[in-house]
């Protein structure tokens, strides 16, 4: 699938769904759900839930994480909210407060 | 960029360049330009700095700069831009709008040529469907229209060129008399552009009428509500005045 791409300068009020992967430098102030990859770039924000099959996170999220495959928080990261993934890993300098929960 | 997977539920706003593959149901408001490809889908209003389609849109749709329909792209909704373009086999629905008839309001010289615009911005209306009616019109204005109409007119022009004639074609097509109508308008307008440095007001009223509705009736007030449009106005006579 095509790649897209949400630009830094892009705000975005409501859902977005997307078949493949998706990468996020602008925000979100809605439900993220992606099928492929998720990479949240380090100026990337989502304010709700985020769902996807691999769901890297360098930027903000406020709301649960779902990874079906797994999450990475990486190192800049910040998470309010739950994580929900059979794989998870949090890399040093990484934000993260919620619960955690791996038998997916 | 978003893919031909992606669907946004809501509304879109932003800066920097966006390409539309997939689908976005909401409003979307964007301060750059706004390329609808191919397979994108659109429903809601936008307002944009350019727009450019070869996807489908159903809403209204405002530009600052211009508006290009391309082959494959489809709309039903208003266009409204100081430049548009239709290209041959784009569907359009809806009122077709050019800022270069804002002149409207304008009082005595430019009286004129809001009397030439104002009907042929009525309803245009092509389709595939009626390939007899769009190919002459527009054919002539889309290959050959700068050397046909203005033998001064440099290639580099081509976008304002390409973005203006396709629209104005079509609307010959609903008026055939406006070829020559056109050009006394252009050839008055350019004069009396630069006889005319006013630019009054600010565009707050042209960006307020966006989220309007996709009916053709919301456009009309526009058409007498000259004032905000006067800088994009400018705009056009600028490049109108490089051009002689």
């Amino acid at each position: 699938m095509a790649d897209s791409i949400i630009g830094p300068g892009i705000i975005i009020d409501g859902t977005v769904q997307a078949e493949g992967d998706l990468r996020i430098l602008g925000r979100v102030l809605g439900r993220v759900s992606v099928s492929g990859t998720l990479e949240l770039a380090p100026t990337g924000s989502v304010k709700s839930d985020v769902v996807g099959g691999r769901v890297l996170v360098a930027g903000m999220v406020e709301g649960n994480v779902t990874g079906t495959e797994r999450v990475d928080l990486l190192a800049g990261a910040r998470l309010l909210g739950n994580v929900k993934a059979p794989r998870l890993t949090i890399a040093d300098g990484a934000t993260f407060r919620g619960k955690v929960e791996m038998d997916l | 960029m978003l893919g031909a997977g992606v669907v946004i539920i809501g509304n879109l706003g932003g800066q920097g360049a966006l390409e539309v593959q997939g689908r976005v149901q909401g409003n979307l408001r964007l301060d750059g330009p706004l390329t609808i490809g191919r397979g994108g889908t659109v429903i809601g209003n936008i307002t944009a700095h350019s727009v450019s389609i070869a996807g489908s849109v159903h809403g209204d749709i405002e530009a600052r700069d211009g508006i290009e329909v391309q082959g494959p792209g489809s709309v039903e909704g208003n266009l409204s831009a100081p430049r548009i373009g239709i290209e041959l086999g784009a569907e359009v629905r809806g009122l077709v709008q050019t800022g270069g008839a804002p002149a409207q309001k304008a009082p005595g010289q430019k009286a004129p040529a809001a009397k030439a615009a104002s009907p042929k911005s009525q309803s245009v209306e092509s389709s595939g469907a009626e390939p007899l009616l769009d190919e002459p019109a527009l054919r002539p204005a889309e290959g050959s229209s700068p050397a046909a109409d203005f033998d001064d007119v440099e290639a580099d022009e081509d976008l304002t060129e390409e973005a203006r004639d396709p629209a104005e074609a079509e609307r010959e097509e609903a008026d055939p008399g406006a070829l020559r109508a056109r050009r006394r308008r252009r050839r008055r307008k350019r004069r009396s552009d630069s006889a005319d440095p006013t630019s009054p007001a600010s565009d707050e009223g042209w960006l307020e009428s966006a989220p309007a509705q996709p009916a053709p009736a919301p456009a009309h007030p526009e058409v007498p509500a000259g004032p905000p449009r006067p800088p994009t106005f400018q705009k056009g006579a600028h490049a109108q005045r490089r051009r002689s």
